[in-house]
C-alpha cells in the first residue's frame, strides 16, 4: 500500500502541487517578500486593489509579482457590502486577467468577521457573471453549505480572526465542515500563526491553507516561509497516510515477550 | 465643476472620463476604474462624459492578504 504519487489539485485554470497559499502584504521589504515566495513556492498569492497613491510603489509591486510567475488570487479586502465586493471583483478581473476572486466582506470591524448574508448575496451574483469565487467565511456549517449551494467549489473558512495568529480556535467546527462537505475544496484561511497550525489543518484533511501575517511578521520571514512550506507537506502526507487510532490506555511499543527480569505470576 | 477623485474633491472642466484619466493616471500602470461605485470597463472610458458630483476611483494592484 502507498499514498498517491500525484497529489496535485486544481482551481481552474490552474493545477498545483503546493497546498500553501501566501499573502503578499506587510513584509519588511519587497526583496524579503520575493525571497519568501521563492522559498515557499506557494500555489497562489493574494493581491488587492487600492487607490492610486495610497501606498508607495504600487506599480513596482505589480511588476515584482508578475516576475514571480505565481498565479494571483485577488481579494476584496475592506469591502463591507455585496455591491462593493462585486465592483472590486469586476475591477480585479480586468486588472489581473483572472476569473478568480477571494471574496472578503467584513461584517464586524472588531474581529473582521465575514458577513455571511452579504457573502451569499455577492457569491450568487459573481457566479452569474462568470467568476470563480473563493469566499472567506466563518466556520459556520450552514453558511458554508449555502455557499456551496450557490455555486462555490471552494470555501475558505477561518481558523481564527485575520492577523490574530491564534491558530484553529474551533477544531470541532472545522472537522464538521470537512466531514459534511467532502466534495468541496476547503482551505483554512486566516488566523494561522505557526507552522504547527498549518500542519494541524492539513492533518484534518483540509485541501490547503492560506496565510500571510504568520510569515510576514515572523522575525525571519524567509525561514518561516520555508517552515510553513514543510509543515503543509507534512500535514498533507500525514492525512493521506492515516493517523493511528487514539487509545484510552497505554500500550507498550517494545515487545513484552522476552522482557528481562520479568516473571509470570503463577 | 466639482468631482471627487480617489476621495478628494477636484475642480475640472466638463470632459470625458478618458480625457480625465489621461491627465491623472500613468497609462503604463495597470489600473481599473469605478464611477460612482460602479465598475467601468476600459472600452467605455471614451463614451462617458463626467458630471457634477461624480466620484471616480482609480485602483491599482497592491499587496494583499
Amino acid at each position: 500500500m502507498s499514498i498517491p504519487i500525484d497529489d496535485s489539485w486544481c482551481v481552474e485554470p490552474h493545477h498545483f502541487s503546493s497546498r500553501l497559499l501566501l499573502g503578499t502584504a506587510q513584509y519588511p521589504s519587497p526583496a524579503i517578500m520575493q525571497e519568501a515566495l521563492a522559498v515557499a513556492k506557494p500555489a497562489m498569492i493574494t493581491v488587492s486593489l487600492r487607490r492610486q497613491g495610497s501606498m508607495a510603489n504600487g506599480g513596482g509591486f505589480w511588476d515584482l509579482v508578475k516576475h514571480t510567475g505565481i498565479p494571483v488570487l485577488p481579494n476584496t479586502a475592506g469591502c463591507r457590502t455585496a455591491k462593493e465586493a462585486i465592483t472590486i471583483a469586476q475591477m480585479s478581473r480586468e486588472v489581473f486577467s483572472t476569473p478568480l476572486i477571494k471574496l472578503e466582506i467584513t461584517g464586524d470591524d472588531y474581529n473582521l468577521q465575514p458577513d455571511p448574508f452579504a457573502l451569499v448575496e455577492a457569491t450568487t451574483e459573481l457566479h452569474s457573471q462568470g467568476f470563480i469565487v473563493l469566499p472567506y467565511s466563518t466556520d459556520d456549517l450552514v453558511l458554508c453549505q449555502r455557499l456551496v449551494e450557490v455555486g462555490c467549489k471552494i470555501v475558505m473558512p477561518w481558523g481564527a480572526p485575520i492577523g490574530s495568529g491564534q491558530g484553529l480556535l474551533n477544531p470541532y467546527a472545522l472537522k464538521t465542515l470537512r466531514a459534511r462537505l467532502p466534495d468541496t475544496l476547503l482551505i483554512v484561511d486566516a488566523g494561522i500563526g505557526s507552522p504547527s497550525h498549518a500542519c494541524q489543518a492539513m492533518e484534518m484533511g483540509f485541501d490547503a491553507v492560506l496565510l500571510n501575517s504568520a510569515v510576514a511578521h515572523a522575525n525571519y520571514p524567509i525561514q518561516m516561509a520555508s517552515a510553513f512550506s514543510k509543515a503543509v507537506v507534512a500535514g498533507r502526507q500525514a492525512f493521506l497516510a492515516g493517523r493511528m487510532q487514539v487509545r484510552e490506555t497505554a500500550c507498550p511499543s517494545t515487545p513484552v515477550p522476552g522482557t528481562p527480569f520479568w516473571q509470570h505470576c503463577s | 465643476m466639482k468631482i471627487r477623485f480617489n476621495g478628494e474633491q477636484v475642480l475640472i472642466e466638463p470632459q470625458r472620463l478618458a480625457d480625465f484619466l489621461l491627465s491623472r493616471v500613468d497609462a503604463n500602470q495597470a489600473f481599473a476604474v469605478a464611477l460612482n461605485g460602479d465598475f467601468v470597463a476600459k472600452q467605455y472610458y471614451a463614451t462617458i462624459t463626467l458630471s457634477e458630483g461624480d466620484e471616480i476611483d482609480v485602483l491599482i494592484p497592491m499587496q494583499g492578504g
